[in-house]
């Protein structure tokens, strides 16, 4: 069964396969999706650094990709002041979150609303960092050469 | 039905790149887009960050886009243009003039790009 409408989050920098592979996966499992993209702001607050694309860009790119549904700018980690905003009855999140003390809360106040937390297996070496190093080995190469 | 063809690398996709998607599709109905394979890259001395089957399924994923096929070498236009019945070949405004040969095949627009966007203007701001 499909949910009606999922939601998942994410900071889509320097968009990849792996940011894809979420997208399609999270839109097979309902039917309108909505992404929330994480603002530069939050993004500094909790990672300590600004993505390389900027906030406009992210939230453009993931705009035009054909799983998604609606894009909203996601400005703190609250996900039930999110849920009030947008009523999904799923989220979708990386399983590398699975377990995690926040997110066995989230899970328990979740399930109370009648939402599900749908755990993804997480891609392994395609997120945005690993795409980082690639390519600033790639320049350090060359450079070199 | 119009057929649109534009082809590229579409390396570490960005702004730049969707909005000239978006405005070639909007020159017809059926838009397919020629993404250049490793090995093509390689010929020109060239090496993407990402390989060509994630470049493939991402273009794939946008809207615009309805075919995705490989670009494997530099003479392979006018035979696509004429296998794929294609009406308009487009393309980034930096390329302006180069291929005017096209115009024997269909119509050939150069679209201006989007300013302060690129790939190399991204690994610059990387590095």
């Amino acid at each position: 069964m499909k949910y009606k409408v999922g939601y998942t989050t994410e900071v889509f920098d320097l968009f990849h396969i792996g940011h894809l592979n979420i997208l399609r996966n999270a839109k097979s499992h309902c039917e309108k999706l909505i992404v929330g993209v994480t603002t530069d702001e939050l993004s500094i607050a909790r990672k300590g650094k600004k993505p390389i694309i900027p906030f406009g860009e992210r939230m453009e790119i993931v705009q035009h990709i054909k799983y998604v549904d609606e894009v909203v700018a996601q400005r703190d980690m609250d996900k039930l002041k999110a849920w009030e905003a947008l009523r999904f009855d799923a989220m979708f999140v990386g399983d590398d979150w699975k377990g995690t003390d926040a997110w066995n809360r989230l899970e328990r106040e979740f399930a109370r609303l009648g939402v599900a937390i749908v755990y993804f297996p997480y891609t392994q070496g395609t997120s945005s960092t690993v795409i980082k190093s690639v390519l600033e080995e790639f320049l350090g190469e060359r450079k070199a050469g | 039905m119009k057929r649109v063809i534009t082809y590229g690398t579409f390396d570490l996709l960005h702004v730049g790149h969707v909005q000239l998607l978006r405005r070639a599709r909007a020159l017809g109905d059926h838009l397919t887009v020629a993404v250049s394979t490793d090995e093509f890259n390689a010929l020109k001395g060239k090496q993407a960050v990402m390989n060509f089957e994630a470049r493939k399924q991402i273009l794939e994923s946008i809207r615009y886009v309805d075919t995705v096929i490989p670009e494997t070498c530099w003479d392979q236009k006018v035979a696509d243009v004429q296998n794929l019945n294609i009406d308009v070949f487009v393309i980034g405004d930096d390329w302006e003039g180069k291929f005017d040969f096209l115009r024997e095949f269909c119509a050939v627009v150069y679209l201006p790009r989007t300013e302060g966007v690129s790939t190399s203007l991204l690994k610059g701001m990387i590095r």
